[in-house]
């Protein structure tokens, strides 16, 4: 994943700094004495560049939920099982407030008594 | 003096005790403040994932508004058309990543009420108030000593220790069984937020690009008098190109995460550690704020 990830997001900043430059200051100076045809292709270029961005970026986003949503299953269980153990837990904590701790402190307690 | 407990073993007992003890504090401590870092996380990345979408309308927004006196109107229903779509299953897969977000925030929670090392405490009180009780008819439990400690000195800590080692024995386990799962998670995390870092940056810039024309490069070009706010737009657009520089930091933070979480196998998530990772996880948060903040059309 972290080379595909890599990949991915190379590719989104080649796109990315293309867009940029054909929305810069100078590059409207530059287009400033286009043709009206020259301009229309510029114009669907950088709309072109930004679908290909879009397209890429919404794959890289869907693998990536794709590999989270695989996760889910384990993650559930580990939910499952520490509430599961966290209950158990109150429940000897309940136990030992009533007896244990008094039977602690009986357990020193009768030799000093004796 | 207590006659059933040698010396020998006393002096050495309660000292290996204190010892044990401090260990497993320590270490739900460790996981205490890992958990806490895993909630603060999840929800500064969620607020970063809702301004990644609303940035990439914004940017395609501005690149369609750009494009559009050279377009002809069939170009503009296929743009338009096809962008929408993009856009619809950009916002779509976001909103799946947040609500995935939410079942890692609900393990960080459990994984936190777990490590928790309060509810002994009660158990502690108890005991205490046991004690009092019977030290009132014997004086001489009331000055009876273990080692050099009273036994009253003594008391709060018997009953954590019965819990609070079960506790990290649980914990541990289930660092065991899920650390590779929970590793995996956190660096899918991380090439999310990398994915999203790098869009946020194109499509602030995108923006910026445009509004630096059309309120800072225009009006100073033309030979009409600039407007009387043009220096502080001028000041608030350049400090906007620092954020839209910064977007990486929401990345890097989930990359700490990471780190972060293999100290914590490691045992050596210490506190220092926990407080860089806050803040690192703090500076999404503050990343989100700014752009949110930015100069609008």
């Amino acid at each position: 994943m972290d080379d595909l990830a890599g990949l991915y997001i190379a590719t989104l900043k080649l796109l990315g700094d293309t867009l940029v430059t054909m929305t810069s200051a100078e590059w409207d100076a530059a287009m400033q004495d286009a043709t009206v045809a020259q301009r229309r292709n510029a114009a669907l270029l950088m709309l072109r560049v930004q679908e290909a961005r879009l397209t890429l970026a919404n794959a890289a986003l869907g693998d990536i939920l794709e590999a989270l949503t695989a996760n889910e299953d384990g993650l559930q269980k580990g939910i499952v099982r520490l509430r599961n153990s966290l209950e158990s837990f109150e429940r000897m904590e309940k136990v030992l407030n009533s007896i244990s701790s008094v039977l602690s402190i009986v357990a020193r307690i009768v030799p000093l008594i004796a | 003096m207590i006659r059933s407990l040698r010396p020998s073993a006393s002096v050495l007992a309660l000292p290996l005790f204190l010892l044990l003890q401090g260990c497993v504090s320590a270490r739900l401590a460790q996981f205490s403040g890992f958990s806490q870092a895993g909630v603060a996380y999840v929800k500064a990345s969620g607020a970063f994932i809702d301004e990644a979408g609303a940035a990439a309308v914004r940017g395609d927004s501005a690149l369609l508004l750009k494009a559009r006196p050279d377009l002809t109107p069939r170009d503009r229903l296929e743009q338009i058309s096809s962008k929408n779509k993009l856009l619809a299953q950009r916002l779509l897969l976001l909103r799946q990543i947040k609500r995935h977000g939410q079942l890692l925030q609900d393990y960080f929670e459990v994984l936190g009420s777990m490590a928790d090392s309060k509810a002994p405490e009660s158990l502690g009180v108890t005991a205490q108030g046991v004690y009092d009780s019977l030290a009132k008819l014997s004086p001489a439990l009331k000055n009876a000593k273990i080692g050099s400690s009273t036994v009253s000195d003594f008391i709060p800590s018997v009953v954590p220790i019965v819990v609070a080692p079960l506790k990290a024995r649980t914990l541990e386990k289930e660092l065991r069984e899920r650390g590779p799962l929970i590793e995996r998670e956190l660096a899918l995390q991380e090439a999310m937020l990398a994915v999203l870092a790098r869009e946020i940056q194109t499509d602030l810039t995108i923006e910026l690009n445009m509004q630096t024309t059309r309120e800072i490069i225009d009006p100073y070009v033309s030979d009409s008098e600039v407007p009387s706010d043009w220096t502080t737009k001028r000041d608030e657009i350049l400090n906007t190109t620092v954020t839209s520089q910064s977007a990486d930091a929401a990345a890097q933070a989930a990359h700490k995460l990471r780190l972060s979480f293999q100290r914590l196998a490691a045992n050596q998530f210490d506190s220092a550690a926990l407080s860089s990772l806050i803040a690192d996880i703090n500076s999404i948060l503050d990343l989100t704020e700014k752009i949110k903040a930015a100069p609008g059309e």
